[in-house]
This record gives C-alpha cells, sequence and structure tokens, in this order.
C-alpha cells in the first residue's frame, strides 16, 4: 500500500501552506516528512488524511486516485501530536471506538481490542481513563486506537512532539519494534532530523511549503541538494568566500566548485563537523590556515573543539575522543586546520 | 444557553472529532459520541437558565402576546390576573408555587454548575 502525491497546493488565507508538492512513500516502509516548523508538513499530512481538501493536485493511495475520497472512507489511522484521546471514554473504550462505529459485533470488538493493548504493553491498562495514564502511555493507547481498524497506512503527526526526550527516544525505538512487525506502510512527520534519520529508510525534506529533497537518511546528509537541506539536518559550519579562477576559495582553503560558475560570485562552504582535520601549529607553516582553540567540551565519546579562524570566522568541529587526547589541545591553542570535505553553494540566482 | 455551550466548545480543540472522522465515524455519529458528551452538562445547565428565564418573562409577554389566559400566560402574569380579580388565594398560591419552582430551579442551578465545571478541561 503505497503513498503518492501529485502537485498538491492548499493555501490559507491566501497564503500558501504548501505548494505544488509531489512525492511518493513506498509500501511498507517508515517515510519522513522533515521540516521546521511552519514548512506544511503537517498541512501535507491533513491532506493525505483527507482532513484538508486540496486547493489543487491529486493523492493516490495504493495507485487509486482519493482526492475526493471523504476521510472516512480512506482507511487511514492518524495519531496526532496531542494525542487526542476521547477523554469521557476509558482506554478500552478509546480503542474500541473506530470498530464500534463500524458496527462489529461486540465480542469481536472485544478480542480487537485485548489484540491491541498486548501489542501496545498497556493489557491491563483498559479500564483506566486517559487522565490516569502518563504521556508515553497516552502516545501508545493512541496508536492502538489508530492501528485498531486495520488502516493501509499509518498517518503519524509529531507523534512524540509534546513528550519528553526520555520519553521519545524509548517510544522511538518502540515505534521502530512496533513497525518490524506491522510493515505497515506509515508517513510520519517531524522536525526532529534525529527522529527523521533513526526510524526511516526514506525522507523528504519539506520547506516552505515545497519539497527541498527526498531520498534516503544518508544521501541527504551527505549530498544536500540545497543550502536549507545543508544546514537543517546534521550540524555544519558554514563558511562564506568566493569564486577565484573557477574554484572556491573560502578563507585560505581552496575548495572545488561546481562548473560554469561566474568569477567572482559569493560561495557558501558547508562543513560537517567531522570533516576537519586539525594539527598543532608547527611555526610557520601555512599561517593563514591557522585558528585559535576557543572552547573544548567533552560529549560522551568525542570532543567537540570550537575554533576561531585567522579570518575572524568560527569553525566547530567533533572530533573522537583517541585523536583528541593525542593532540593534548587546551583552550588558547594555535592550530592548523584542513578541510577534508565540504559541500560549495553559489550564491542563489547564479546558475550552477 | 448558548453563551454556556460555546465558551465549552471553544475551550476544546476540535483534535478528538478530528480523530473521530479518520476512525471512520459520520458526522452524526461524531456529534453523538465525541461532542455531545463532552458538552451536556453545559447543554443541561444551560437548558435550566433558559428555563428560569422563561418562567419569570413578564413584560414581552403582557405586551407582545397579549396574555390570554391559559394560552399564552405566564406565571407572573397569572399572579396579576388572579389578583386584579380579587382571587387573593389564588394569587397567592400562585405566588408561592413561582417562588418555590424558583428555589428548586437555584439548586439545580447550583448542582449543574458544580457538575460542569467538574467536567471543564
Amino acid at each position: 500500500m503505497s503513498v503518492r502525491v501529485e502537485r498538491l497546493s492548499k493555501q490559507f488565507a491566501g497564503a500558501a501552506a504548501v505548494s505544488e508538492v509531489s512525492f511518493a512513500a513506498p509500501s511498507g516502509a517508515i517515510t519522513t516528512l522533515l521540516g521546521p516548523s511552519g514548512s506544511g508538513k503537517t498541512t501535507l499530512l491533513r491532506l493525505i488524511a483527507g482532513l484538508e481538501v486540496p486547493d489543487a493536485g491529486r493523492v493516490f493511495l495504493d495507485g487509486r486516485e482519493c482526492t475526493r475520497v471523504p476521510v472516512q472512507k480512506r482507511e487511514v489511522g492518524f495519531v496526532f501530536q496531542g494525542h487526542a484521546l476521547f477523554e469521557h471514554l476509558t482506554v478500552h473504550e478509546n480503542v474500541a471506538f473506530g470498530l464500534r462505529v463500524r458496527r462489529l459485533p461486540a465480542r469481536e470488538v472485544g478480542e480487537r481490542v485485548d489484540e491491541l493493548l498486548e501489542l501496545v504493553q498497556l493489557r491491563d491498562h483498559g479500564r483506566r481513563q486517559p487522565a490516569q495514564l502518563s504521556g508515553g502511555q497516552r502516545q501508545r493507547v493512541a496508536f492502538a486506537r489508530a492501528l485498531a481498524t486495520r488502516p493501509r497506512v499509518l498517518l503519524l503527526d509529531e507523534p512524540f512532539g509534546a513528550l519528553d526526550a526520555r520519553v521519545r527516544i524509548e517510544l522511538r525505538a518502540w515505534l521502530r519494534r512496533l513497525h518490524e512487525k506491522t510493515q505497515l506502510t506509515t508517513v510520519l512527520v517531524t522536525h526532529d532530523q534525529e527522529e527523521a534519520l533513526e526510524l526511516s529508510e526514506h525522507v523528504v525534506v519539506v520547506h516552505e511549503g515545497r519539497v527541498e529533497q527526498s531520498g534516503t537518511p544518508l544521501e541527504i546528509y551527505d549530498h544536500p541538494a540545497s543550502r536549507f537541506v545543508a544546514s537543517f539536518v546534521g550540524e555544519a559550519n558554514v563558511l562564506h568566500g568566493h569564486i577565484r579562477d573557477g574554484r572556491a576559495s573560502v578563507g585560505p582553503h581552496t575548495l572545488s566548485a561546481p562548473a560554469g560558475v561566474r568569477e567572482g560570485a559569493t560561495v557558501h562552504a558547508f562543513v560537517r563537523p567531522h570533516d576537519v582535520q586539525i594539527a598543532r601549529a608547527n611555526g610557520v607553516a601555512a599561517p593563514l590556515a591557522g585558528a585559535v582553540v576557543e572552547e573544548l567540551s567533552r560529549v560522551g565519546g568525542s570532543v567537540k573543539v570550537a575554533l576561531r579562524l585567522n579570518s575572524g570566522e568560527r569553525l566547530t568541529i567533533r572530533m573522537a575522543k583517541g585523536g583528541f587526547d593525542g593532540l593534548r589541545l587546551a583552550c588558547g591553542d594555535r592550530v592548523q586546520v584542513e578541510l577534508k570535505g565540504a559541500k560549495i553553494f553559489v550564491e542563489e540566482g547564479i546558475g550552477i | 444557553m448558548a453563551k454556556e455551550v460555546l465558551p465549552v466548545l471553544q475551550a476544546q480543540k476540535s483534535d478528538q472529532e478530528e480523530a473521530a472522522l479518520t476512525l471512520g465515524a459520520r458526522g452524526w455519529q461524531v456529534f453523538l459520541r465525541v461532542t455531545l458528551p463532552r458538552i451536556k452538562w453545559a447543554v443541561l445547565y444551560g437548558v435550566i437558565l433558559c428555563n428560569a428565564r422563561a418562567m419569570g418573562e413578564f413584560g414581552a409577554v403582557s405586551v407582545v402576546s397579549g396574555h390570554i389566559r391559559g394560552r399564552t400566560n405566564t406565571l407572573p402574569l397569572q399572579v396579576e390576573i388572579l389578583y386584579d380579580e380579587y382571587d387573593f388565594a389564588g394569587a397567592f398560591a400562585v405566588a408561592s408555587m413561582l417562588s418555590l419552582l424558583a428555589l428548586v430551579t437555584l439548586a439545580a442551578k447550583k448542582l449543574l454548575a458544580l457538575r460542569a465545571r467538574e467536567v471543564r478541561p
């Protein structure tokens, strides 16, 4: 059961929330719509669910067009950010809701609800009210309720957004296991890139109502298609420079630039924190590529080093603890910097 | 009544209604199973207030609908009619009944107000 949208557009009060978005979510996989808040990713999900009607474009579920099919008939499971459980019903009744409105026999409903409460590990909580559960438990009930009617697609709108960090990480692992069991086509909306990279095989980066890039998490991390993607996905340092002799000149570093760019154009070099090699400055060699260590902080097995380059720009790098110990760095030390890799973007408006 | 129900409706997000829709509920099922249970105390409270207002109506009925006995009449008007006909016993009986009803309404209102507040998020 795959999900596909074609040139989907939606405006709210004259402002475009989603414009001409096309993407496909492969069957049986988790696809993430990743973007900052206000990027239109939730609207996109609601359009797929049928909770919003698009101004233009088409939605396909399993290859069949369902742009005008009402939400009740789309057979989608939807999990909201704020769980949206029915507060006046018990956990059991919440999960049973979708089955009862379909008028299934009581015995069948009971069996299915027990099965689902078992699946979300809340078998003994059926008689409780949602208000008596913790945030993580409530969200699991919301999953059980969405799965009860055997939907063909599961749509998750920032399902862990309202939870605290520790519970979020637990539930992320839980969702992974759940997905392995159910193999249900899932579209997940999140602004948390870690969640996106960890949970899904396919990521669609959304920005200002448009798709910036789609691909596997690694493709997006290693080959960002735009400045926005490079800065939004993963940590990156931005260094500025110009095109000189067909190459990007960034401070003392010269990097290869895309062909056919205008001489003198401004370039932005995105450098991942682990794509920088540093060595102790030995006296006079290459003084231009030098930097001063401004700050050191140990984060688990790696060390974050904040440098101020001689050009005045700042650069944060990450290195393994082993390598760091070998250098015996301290604040104020002078080092030499070598960029091992950088993604170059030439100022917009000038052809790449 | 609208004054009582509207703020309750506005305070609740439409999340639960939307969740019901995605679970396959039709419009009327959403109203009966999700919306109504959440606003029922506010609705009842509104009904009581409406009733109190209607029972005590005097001026508007007297002037606009002509207070025809047994047809377009209210208790306060009935008191006036009986009093004007020098049926003091009748007038006082109806007046006492009106006061009693007022007390009952007041008690019901108090109870429901407590209940409605409990249910409100």
